[in-house]
């Protein structure tokens, strides 16, 4: 995953998170917000519910 | 991130078609455009800031008539109606981005300026193609924004593109809280803070969804109430800091005021107050230190406190019975191990041999049985003797050190309350100055003071609350996840939520080391930059920030001097926090610097222009530069990074300004 754009001392401790999972759900939530800074509100409810969707199913414990 | 190529058309002083293609270069990443006061140096960063974000920062707010019309006067004169036009090329090896953006600019027949055709293009390289956007309104955008951020969003230009004389006002009473939100915008901590505000607001969500016994519901509704306080907490922090820093501002320039009113009896008096209002900040840390010393010294002595009477006492009745007053002392340490050695010997002390079994053997055997427990009491008895002993004698060293700790305070306390009453003094003495500006100065300005102790007063109170609140809203979620486990029907609902709140601690404690690191980094390069480019060498030791993001300069002595640098020795502490700022953020972005040496006069400029494409060499730097600061021996100290130089060269006639490339390419 691209991270060009995200300070590297914020990237480097996203390399650190244990649970695989969790790692990547910040990353793209990252890159997300990364991709709209210059905006003070954006509309992120949408993309946030398929990333939560995306990720939860992935987690442990996940019976569907 | 580089730029490339600059195109201006008819954009004020620059009639005509005009293009500028900056070095690139790796090694060689500097530009230096020299011009004379008034050729359009300032004007070119403006039409850089226009292009990209559609607004001219640099430009003189005293000077509202400058604002109306951005067209070439003489070209809308010639022809009635003008397309300006910026564009520009930006890329790391090769343009990867470009923006453009034009208006149709005419006269009405009443001569008021009339803009027509707002039109803007953006477009970017993906492989080997490029996609691009246009548009003909400057209010929808978004994809043109999109693509400037992804170079530098408009939040921290102002750390990328500046002006140097303007610098210092970064360092002025009152920017702390500037200081802190350009560190965090700069380093990209806005994005994890955006991150768990949205992660936050979506957990809420999710719970509201959640249809579990009244027992889920009502811990729902607590989250959510508390959840409603902290944000309204947070909107009245934010506030009161807004508030402190505008009293700050506010205070600080009436006193600014006296310091320079023209009676030098008032001034006299400001100077004296600027000296006790330091030593008064100072003393205030020493005493909230010397609060925090003696609660550290009476933690780590509370057992001598609490059991200092019962030891005593301890103390006293073996002491007595030990001298043998009241009763007979306690029995002679007879040791086991003797009696234990003539039985092993098989001989007594007299000579006789001890037979296994005999009378005698059985005597020692009984002696010995009688003996132990007493033996051990006794040892024990005489150990703790000492031990309470050596306790007691902790105790009143403690009890000395506290007395010393409590002396000290009191004497910081007082020396505080005759400062302040000499404050007073001061202030009531200005307040008698026969001169009616001088008594409104002072009264504004102790209303000033008032608000900043009121809104300190107030925050401190604030922040405590919200400390509490996020302590419940943990606990609570704490809670809730118990709740809803219990309920396997949510368990969807409860994945969500646990990978919700999971991220959210996560992002907490990243952003909490991410922001100390960048603070240290920040601060260690500020001083490594700040020390060596100061002409005075010597004469500073540390540069510090603090957790409340206050700059302090340290000097040799050891005092604090901010407030006492002058105006190019803060530009000097601008610079180098501006390129410690850039070494440590999260955005490739090129710098352009207006008028960089503008305050700072001979060996010390010479020193900078070295130093300063040095510290900034990762990024491709702009100078927009004057005669007298490019002399040439700052030249000589910029050469060996000089990629490409250009002279902007007005001419009165044709009323437009020339950009000639002198050397490099």
């Amino acid at each position: 995953m691209s991270n060009k754009r995200i300070n590297p001392l914020i990237w480097d401790e996203l390399e650190r998170i244990t649970d695989e999972n969790v790692r990547e759900f910040l990353r793209e939530l990252l890159l997300f917000e990364r991709e709209h800074i210059s905006e003070d509100r954006p509309r992120y409810s949408e993309e946030y519910d398929r990333l939560i969707e995306k990720y939860s199913k992935k987690m442990k414990g996940e019976t569907e | 991130m580089k730029i490339f190529k600059i195109e201006l058309e008819n954009y004020r002083q620059y009639r005509g078609k005009h293009i500028i293609e900056l070095s690139t270069d790796v090694i060689r990443s500097l530009n230096v455009i020299l011009g004379p006061n008034g050729a359009g140096k300032t004007n070119l960063l403006n039409a850089i800031n226009w292009c990209l974000y559609g607004d001219e920062p640099s430009l003189e707010k005293t000077k509202p008539e400058l604002q109306q019309c951005i067209a070439n006067e003489k070209e809308l004169q010639d022809k009635g109606r003008v397309v300006v036009r910026v564009s520009i090329w930006i890329g790391n090896e090769q343009p990867d981005y470009y923006f453009e953006r034009s208006v149709c600019i005419s006269r009405s027949s009443s001569g008021a300026i009339v803009e027509r055709e707002k039109t803007w293009r953006a477009a970017h390289r993906e492989g080997k193609n490029w996609k691009s956007y246009s548009g003909s309104d400057w209010r929808n955008m978004t994809p043109f924004n999109i693509l400037v951020s992804h170079i530098l969003p408009e939040g921290i230009r102002d750390f990328f593109f500046f002006d140097g004389e303007r610098l210092d006002n970064f360092f002025r009473t009152g920017m702390e809280y500037e200081v802190k939100k350009a560190i965090m915008k700069v380093c990209q901590i806005e994005l994890l803070d955006r991150c768990i505000d949205h992660l936050t607001s979506k957990s809420k969500e999710l719970r509201k969804g959640i249809k579990g016994g009244t027992e889920i519901e009502r811990i729902n509704e607590e989250i959510e109430t508390l959840t409603k306080s902290k944000k309204e907490l947070e909107e009245k922090i934010e506030e009161l800091y807004k508030r402190i820093e505008e009293a700050k501002k506010n205070k600080e320039e009436d006193e600014e005021k006296l310091r320079s009113y023209t009676r030098y009896d008032v001034q006299e008096l400001q100077k004296e107050r600027d000296i006790l209002s330091s030593e008064v900040d100072k003393l205030d840390k020493k005493i909230e230190e010397k609060k925090r010393e003696i609660k550290r010294h009476f933690i780590s002595g509370i057992i001598y406190v609490l059991g200092f009477n019962a030891l005593r006492k301890t103390y006293e009745i073996i002491d007595r019975r030990m001298k043998g007053i009241d009763r007979p002392p306690i029995p002679p340490d007879i040791k086991d191990k003797f009696l234990k050695d003539l039985l092993s010997r098989h001989r007594c002390i007299c000579g006789t041999e001890l037979i296994e079994g005999s009378p005698q053997w059985k005597a020692i055997q009984k002696l010995l049985n009688d003996v132990e427990p007493l033996s051990r009491i006794s040892d024990d008895v005489t150990d703790g003797y000492y031990k309470i002993v050596n306790v007691l004698e902790t105790a009143k060293k403690f009890k000395t050190e506290r007395e010393k700790l409590e002396k000290e305070y009191r004497e910081l306390i007082k020396d505080r309350e005759e400062k302040s009453q000499r404050l007073k003094e001061i202030s009531d003495r200005l307040k008698g100055v026969p001169v009616e500006e001088i008594q409104n100065l002072e009264n504004l300005r102790n209303s000033f003071e008032d608000e900043i102790r009121k809104c300190i007063g107030e925050r401190s109170q604030k922040e405590l609350q919200l400390k509490t609140i996020e302590e419940r809203i943990k606990s609570k979620n704490k809670e809730l996840l118990k709740e809803i486990e219990k309920d396997r029907k949510q368990k969807k609902l409860l994945l969500k939520l646990e990978l919700c709140s999971k991220s959210i601690e996560i992002l907490k404690s990243i952003k909490e080391r991410v922001a100390r690191d960048v603070r240290e980094k920040v601060e260690l390069k500020t001083k490594e930059y700040f020390l060596s480019l100061h002409w005075k060498k010597g004469a500073f030791k540390e540069v510090k920030i603090n957790d409340n993001y206050e700059i302090s300069v340290i000097s040799s002595l050891g005092t604090e001097c901010l407030g006492t640098l002058s105006a190019g020795e803060r530009q000097i502490l601008a610079l180098s926090f501006m390129a410690a700022l850039s070494s440590v953020s999260g955005f490739e972005a090129p710098v352009i610097i207006d008028t960089p040496l503008g305050r700072i006069s001979g060996e010390p400029k010479e020193k900078i222009a070295k130093s300063l494409p040095k510290y900034l060499q990762k990024s491709q730097l702009t100078l927009l530069i004057t005669d007298q600061e490019y002399t040439p021996a700052v030249r000589d100290n910029m050469k060996e990074r000089i990629g490409k130089e250009f002279e902007l060269r007005y001419n009165e006639d044709e009323v437009t300004t020339e950009i000639i490339e002198i050397r490099g390419g």
